[in-house]
């Protein structure tokens, strides 16, 4: 189909400071815990009709997991409607440009007993707010050890719009990302219509497969669904170490005027694209990097008549 | 991910052993299709560990995009620099743990771990008190009695004796009666153990439907295995297959209920499975109506 709305297109760098009009204060509960992490619940490659072992699927890793006030209650991450996924990536923050985002985060991952932090892009932050481990210079935003806590305080300002990643940056980074400690921020505008469905796709490597949202395969990556006349929204980023391509099937968007159906993200780097759906059927969106592909980063969309 | 946990192999998927075996490293040992691999990938060497036999040859195929070393952190052993579509070839020829690192990017780590004597991981779970065949590999020569030791949870015992042939390997038929992890055994030496699963339980389900699109399912599993992890699977179309809905732990009855919404009818089952909640250890009947 052909967009028709624009797509926003949000660069890997932080934005720079930009004086923000008084707006909502936004408090988000987060821990990272534990868990057994299965890649391939259905043990399968259906597409090739293959067996997948769970011994090679499955492991214990570290995720973040959205809570209610104070961390009583865990919750899922993503709202309703979004997806059939959840746990990787993380919860999915959303805010409006000049709101101020209060995000409370708990290590309560005593497995592992590894520290952990959150450090954000694409908004506005003091350095105590930055959470990147750097040796006798960050303090404890960077380095939550297991029972503790740290409030990170981010303004989205004028060029915070879009969709941005947040992941991991203490000392235990590198192992704790290739376990799936990342997640989005997804900053509307001011008065911006927020959209009927928002899809969130996260590409990374992981071991043996190469993942969305952690998992691999048909079935196993997340099943987005909408309905003919919603505006749906794909949140589109990357970690890891690779870039890859995303497409989907039966769909358009553009770009400064230029449609395309494929589009490049490197680690790090986030975009979004909004189209009215209007084209029913099952199809498939997928990394075109055709290695990715065989490699599990494939999933199904579904869009119903009514 | 904890590295350690991921068995991870995705260079075959990606470039043949042949391919890879015309790019040898200058200067390293020659490698056989058959030679165990660890793939070099960009910031990580996978798999992290791996057992092989005395006098095996292992194959370090770089499928990164960067060039990497193996070089052994007691020096005993260096690639030097292993360009990108090249590798690296070494035999080890005495039992004992080799840690290795990338000199290139020290974040990169690896351990090949050399043994005597090695068990083949079974590659299909047993039947219980059926005939399985276990077979290995050895370096302690023809004629070796090589003891096959099992342990169900209690501590290994010998169940089996093997003798080395000339070429090295052994078997022998086991019986097991439950799921066991074997190990060869030849004076002080000891194989790593590899576990052989028996699909020796048995669950019987009762599924009803209740209020508000509710599904409940009833499970107990003979002979009672309380502390087990049991899974409620749902045939779904979107999911290519059988997908977990709700993982639970036997009671001390060996008995557990699931209670999850499901609006359309689908085929519903319940499988005993190892704590990882995905290996099957046994699987009831399939529930078409309720």
């Amino acid at each position: 189909m052909k967009a028709t709305v624009c797509v926003a297109l949000a660069g890997a760098a932080a934005c720079a400071a930009a004086p923000v009009a008084s707006g909502a204060t936004r408090d988000v509960w987060v821990a990272a815990v534990p868990v057994t992490w299965n890649q391939v619940p259905n043990q399968r490659d259906a597409i090739m009709n293959m067996a997948i072992d769970p011994k090679d699927s499955v492991f214990g890793t570290t995720v973040y997991r959205r809570y209610t006030k104070g961390w009583k209650h865990a919750q899922r991450n993503v709202p309703a409607g979004s997806s059939n996924q959840d746990l990787i990536p993380g919860p999915l923050i959303h805010a409006r440009v000049g709101d101020r985002l209060r995000i409370h985060f708990k290590n309560l991952d005593f497995a592992h007993a590894q520290p952990h932090s959150m450090h954000f892009h694409g908004v506005t932050y003091r350095p105590s707010s930055d959470g990147a481990y750097i040796p006798g210079v960050s303090g404890r935003d960077a380095n939550v050890k297991p029972g503790q806590a740290w409030t990170y305080r981010l303004t989205a300002g004028a060029n915070s719009a879009g969709v941005w990643p947040y992941h991991d940056h203490s000392p235990s980074m590198h192992d704790s990302i290739d376990g799936g400690m990342y997640g989005m921020l997804s900053i509307f505008g001011r008065h911006e219509r927020a959209p009927d469905r928002e899809f969130q796709v996260v590409f990374a490597e992981q071991g043996e497969f190469q993942t969305i949202d952690g998992r691999a395969f048909v079935g196993n990556t997340p099943v987005f669904r909408s309905r003919v006349g919603q505006l749906i929204q794909w949140d589109v980023m990357a970690m890891g170490s690779e870039h890859h391509t995303f497409h989907v099937h039966g769909h358009r968007w553009t770009i400064g005027g230029t449609a395309r159906d494929t589009q490049n993200v490197g680690p790090a780097e986030s975009f979004r694209i909004r189209w009215r759906e209007r084209d029913p059927g099952t199809w498939l969106y997928h990394c075109h990097v055709e290695s990715h592909m065989a490699a599990g980063m494939i999933g199904i969309y579904k869009v119903s008549r009514r | 991910m904890r590295r350690a946990a991921l068995l991870a192999i995705v260079a075959l998927a990606v470039l043949p052993a042949a391919t890879r075996a015309q790019h040898d490293h200058s200067g390293a040992t020659a490698a056989a299709d058959s030679d165990p691999m660890v793939s070099i990938g960009f910031d990580a060497f996978s798999p992290l560990m791996v057992d092989v036999l005395t006098g095996d040859t292992v194959n370090w195929p770089n499928d990164s995009a960067r060039p990497h070393t193996v070089t052994a952190d007691d020096g005993s052993f260096d690639s030097g620099r292993i360009v990108v579509r090249s590798s690296f070839a070494r035999r080890f020829d005495a039992a004992g743990t080799y840690p290795y690192h990338c000199t290139l990017h020290p974040g990169m780590r690896g351990e090949i771990d050399v043994h005597d004597l090695l068990l083949t991981n079974p590659v299909a779970p047993a039947g219980p008190n059926r005939p399985y065949p276990i077979s290995g590999r050895s370096a302690l020569g023809s004629g070796t009695q090589v003891a096959i030791e099992a342990d169900t949870g209690s501590g290994f015992a010998k169940v089996a004796t093997a003798s080395v042939g000339a070429d090295g390997t052994f078997a022998v038929s086991v019986i097991p009666k439950t799921t066991s992890a074997f190990r060869a055994v030849a004076g002080t030496t000891a194989s790593p153990p590899v576990q052989l699963i028996v699909l020796d339980h048995s669950i019987k389900t009762d599924a009803r439907r209740l209020k508000g699109h509710r599904l409940k399912v009833e499970a107990t599993v003979a002979p009672a295995a309380p502390g087990s992890m049991v899974v409620l699977q749902l045939h779904l179309k979107d999911r290519f297959g059988w997908w977990p809905v709700q993982m639970a732990t036997l009671d001390a009855r060996s008995h557990a209920r699931f209670i999850v919404r499901q609006r359309a009818r689908v085929p519903a089952r319940v499988v005993l499975t190892l704590p990882d909640g995905a290996t099957i250890l046994a699987t009831s009947a399939t529930k078409q109506r309720y």
